[in-house]
């Protein structure tokens, strides 16, 4: 009887035990979940953009989930990533900021387009120290004021000196030039840093418009652009949808001068948009073949999964999202915590990285007054035969990038 | 100016102007017949366009076939709408109020079915008239020719059919005086029903008309329904010539505009122009009081 009471005794204070010190640590440390939050374009004319920026975070956590999660101090991560569209409306992209911070309890945002939504992000994630790895392509988007908030690939203000350096050496006849860009943050910003590095290599800017984005009938404003006789028209920063219905109409009113996509992201996409005849000959500066050789095998990869699973093609920028996963998640490895001060001071201070889509270096002190701008390798391609096809890397001059 | 240059604005004023009207007739009939603000109208447009794209792009069939599917589909889907939303809606109080609110439900709900079963990305439409036509330095492409005739031809086609048919004269006798046409024995909730397809026809026919000529994306509707209300505020509610007249008035103005001035100049420019066009004929161009 006394035997038995004594069991019952010890029984009932282990029972005791377990639920005031809760679950034994290990079991706890299994359980633990890095929620990496986004908002995005999902749906609209911009969600070409965002959907495979999205689709790479659920990637990452896919590849991260299956090999057991992230050993992180003592605790093993999963991922779990939650995207929600803003739809390109900086109203939404504020109020969807809000939930994954004060309700997602996010750390990381991951992924970003278009300006405006990041100038609206951005007053919520930095009092919170949320890291924002972002392609939001705008003046005071990265700069001592905003911390937290880094910028995962090379924006206009990069790109376009590289391209019009290249276009000037390769194109000594190109003198003048029109730009067309929407009439947002985006496309302001855009037009200012292309008029800038094709004035700076004796291109003189003819004619700059800006127009509503949506916009379907173009004719009316291509014919005032056309009477100016521009050598090269560049649709800057122009959405797919609408920057394909420039280059069509271009096409079909004549026009035969050279053609720019400054900032176009997706030529397999844009190329099929335009029609093979319209799109002919038209440059991108995002046009590494991410099957061809000049990609990583890695990178291959990734986009023969998507591929599969999407039956779109993946372009080279949504790959910087996957990049980025690994730059800030092997950061926390090192610095055994999640803690965004910690893990994005230890970001800086590394500087190069390698990672599926390449090495990544982290600059612009210079520029921006922090490094908080990540530059990667950048492959000029040209709309051939229907096809984008791999001209050369482009130089990326005083940004401290690694051999290539 | 080159006088080339003027001719180019005014060929594709013409265009504009006929794309601006043929959305917007359909929306002024429905409104003239039952009082509706069919937000869902752009929808339409957008439906006729997946029509265009299916038929053009996945079976092969001409250009013509899917203009004249598209019109079957729209409309028999407009009839459907006006059955089972709007005819019962119209029938209870305050039913300005919830017809609208409906018809903008219809529009997101239509817009999100067609994300998920069309994808999110723009689609191209298979041009089945290629070439230029070069006019002494005024172009147009054949495709954007033969949508100006067919378009010119559906307005006629409409505008007889109002003035000469049976259920045309119905048609305009509701809108004049709902009650006074039932007492003449005119079917009212048939008429109703009968338009509202026909608006959503007009609709689904321009969607399939401009499809190959611009692009089809499950948003197309949001992005033309703006221009439509401008267009029947600007011609007079419920005016089917001043929806006509309205597209021409916007489409010349923008294109014109264009010529001279860069495109958010247009934009206010046209707007000013609306506005002051509203000061001095409140009731629209060709609306009545």
């Amino acid at each position: 009887m006394y035997k038995k009471r004594a069991i019952l005794m010890l029984l009932a204070l282990a029972l005791v035990v377990s639920l005031l010190t809760g679950q034994p640590n290990e079991a706890s440390a299994a359980e633990k979940t890095l929620v990496v939050g986004t908002t995005l374009p999902l749906s609209g004319p911009a969600a070409g953009w965002g959907l495979g920026l999205s689709r790479m975070n659920d990637f990452f956590a896919e590849d991260i989930n299956n090999k057991g999660g992230l050993k992180i101090g003592k605790d093993t991560y999963k991922i779990k990533t939650i995207a929600y569209d803003h739809k390109g409306s900086p109203s939404e992209a504020a109020a969807n900021a809000t939930k994954l911070v004060s309700q997602d309890k996010i750390q990381y945002l991951i992924g970003g387009v278009i300006a405006a939504t990041g100038m609206a992000i951005l007053p919520v994630t930095q009092p919170a120290k949320v890291v924002t790895t972002n392609l939001w392509w705008g003046k005071g988007i990265i700069g001592p004021n905003n911390p937290f908030s880094f910028r995962q690939t090379i924006s206009q203000m990069e790109i376009a000196p590289a391209m019009y350096t290249w276009i000037k050496k390769n194109n000594p006849n190109i003198k003048t030039m029109a730009q067309i860009n929407p009439n947002d943050t985006s496309g302001w910003d855009t037009a200012a840093a292309v008029r800038e590095a094709a004035e700076a290599n004796g291109i003189q800017v003819v004619a700059q418009e800006f127009f509503e984005r949506g916009t379907k009938d173009m004719y009316p404003f291509l014919t005032r652009i056309l009477a100016k006789k521009p050598d090269l028209i560049d649709v800057a920063v122009t959405a797919p949808g609408d920057g394909a219905l420039i280059v069509k109409q271009l096409y079909e009113l004549g026009y035969k001068g050279a053609k720019a996509w400054t900032c176009g992201t997706n030529p397999i996409e844009i190329i099929k948009l335009c029609g093979n005849e319209a799109a002919e000959g038209l440059w991108f500066a995002y046009g590494q073949d991410l099957d061809g050789p000049s990609s990583s095998p890695e990178t291959r990869a990734l986009s023969k999964r998507y591929m599969e699973k999407f039956k779109e093609p993946l372009a080279p920028h949504h790959v910087t999202s996957y990049a980025m996963l690994e730059i800030f998640t092997q950061a926390m490895v090192k610095a055994g915590t999640t803690d965004t001060t910690k893990v994005a001071s230890l970001v800086e201070k590394t500087k190069k990285f390698n990672t599926s889509f390449g090495p990544f270096v982290l600059v612009g002190k210079k520029k921006y007054g922090i490094d908080r701008q990540f530059v990667h390798r950048m492959m000029l391609a040209q709309a051939r035969g229907g096809k984008p096809v791999e001209v050369e890397w482009l130089s990326l001059p005083g940004l401290g990038l690694p051999e290539y | 100016m080159e006088i080339t240059l003027l001719l180019q604005g005014g060929l594709n004023g013409v265009m504009l102007g006929l794309n601006y009207a043929l959305i917007a007739l359909g929306l002024s009939l429905i409104f003239g017949i039952m009082g509706i603000v069919n937000f869902a109208h752009g929808e339409m447009y957008m439906l006729g366009g997946y029509v265009a794209y299916f038929l053009i792009g996945g079976l092969g069939l001409d250009f013509f076939s899917s203009i004249i599917a598209a019109v079957f589909i729209i409309g028999m889907l407009g009839m459907l709408f006006e059955k089972a939303i709007f005819r019962p809606l119209m029938a209870r109080p305050k039913e300005a109020l919830t017809s609208l609110i409906a018809a903008v439900g219809l529009a997101w709900v239509l817009q999100m079915l067609a994300v998920i079963c069309f994808g999110d990305l723009d689609r191209k439409v298979p041009s089945t008239f290629k070439g230029i036509i070069n006019m002494g330095g005024v172009i147009i492409t054949k495709e954007r020719l033969v949508t100006i005739i067919i378009g010119i031809v559906l307005v006629l086609l409409l505008n007889i059919f109002l003035l000469r048919s049976r259920i045309g004269m119905a048609i305009r006798a509701v809108a004049q005086d709902k009650e006074a046409a039932a007492l003449q024995g005119v079917k009212v909730s048939r008429v109703s029903a009968i338009s509202f397809g026909i608006g959503c026809a007009l609709a689904g026919s321009a969607g399939a008309l401009m499809s190959p000529i611009f692009s089809v994306s499950p948003f197309l509707g949001g992005e033309v329904i703006l221009k439509a209300f401008l267009v029947v505020i600007l011609g007079g509610m419920g005016s089917i010539p001043g929806a006509m007249l309205g597209g021409l008035v916007l489409g010349f103005i923008e294109s014109f505009g264009s010529l001279f001035f860069t495109v958010p100049t247009v934009s206010a420019i046209t707007f000013s122009l609306i506005i002051l066009i509203l000061i001095i004929r409140p009731q629209g161009l060709l609306g009545h009081e």
